[in-house]
């Protein structure tokens, strides 16, 4: 399992945004060999819920962002969001593999540890 | 089918290869900063006062998402999430012509999204006529 901390990320539901996130922590938990039915990692994020959109954070289609400094907004990191609860403060998620570019390069430019 | 409009996008071509990202549809509060932008001054039982300067500019700051337009150094001018008044600064700092196809574009873009709500209102009401008539015969 290996762990990264970010400072700043968002949820969109299309353009529009569903939740702006302060300090995240996301664990990715690879695939054991032979580990079935789920072949793919498992990612999950945790964080501080800064701003959010009600209507929109209830919808389906939901991807979370991570800003990088050095690149344009669409070549940032994106993952689908699978599930998500929320309670106004925090906010856990399950996302599906990541789209977009390299979270090693991502987490470095924000600036994270 | 939803009151609430889903943040789709259309992708306008323009001169040149260029395009432009914009909103299908604006939300009632996206279209009424629209109209708040080019209004100077509002008072009751007065007309309003217009705000020549900003006349369709509040619609295009508010339509666009994103686009390919690039400065001299070949680097795409950030709009995408950036603040209105960035948008709108990018927007005033296209030489005229090019400002002008971006009007005429998300004009065009507003009147064809205008005629398809308009017929699909159309083919919803005639829906529950139809409906209607059938459940007072049977």
């Amino acid at each position: 399992m290996s762990v990264v901390n970010g400072t700043s990320a968002r949820i969109r539901w299309g353009y529009r945004s569903a939740a702006v996130l302060g300090k995240w922590t996301m664990t990715v938990d690879a695939p054991a060999p032979g580990d079935r039915p789920r072949p793919v990692s498992r990612v999950l994020v945790s964080s501080e819920l800064v701003e959010y959109d009600t209507l929109a954070l209830a919808q389906s289609g939901l991807e979370l962002v991570a800003p990088v400094a050095d690149r344009p907004p669409d070549r940032w990191p994106t993952w689908p969001v699978l599930a998500l609860v929320h309670n106004g403060r925090e906010l856990r998620a399950e996302l599906g593999p990541k789209k977009g570019a390299s979270l090693h390069v991502a987490i470095r430019a924000a600036g994270n540890q | 089918m939803s009151r609430f409009v889903r943040p789709e996008t259309n992708k306008l071509d323009l001169s040149d290869d260029d395009w432009l990202l914009v909103k299908r549809r604006l939300t009632a509060g996206e279209q009424r900063r629209a109209f708040a932008r080019h209004v100077k001054t509002m008072r009751q039982g007065e007309r309003a006062e217009i705000d020549p300067e900003a006349i369709g500019l509040g619609l295009m700051v508010q339509y666009l998402v994103d686009w390919s337009l690039v400065d001299d150094t070949g680097r795409v001018v950030l709009i995408r999430d950036q603040p209105t008044s960035v948008v709108e600064a990018a927007l005033t700092s296209l030489d005229p012509s090019s400002f002008a196809e971006i009007y005429d574009a998300i004009n065009g873009h507003v009147e064809r999204q205008r005629l398809e709500l308009d017929a699909e209102k159309k083919s919803r009401d005639t829906g529950s006529k139809l409906s209607a008539i059938s459940g007072s015969a049977g």
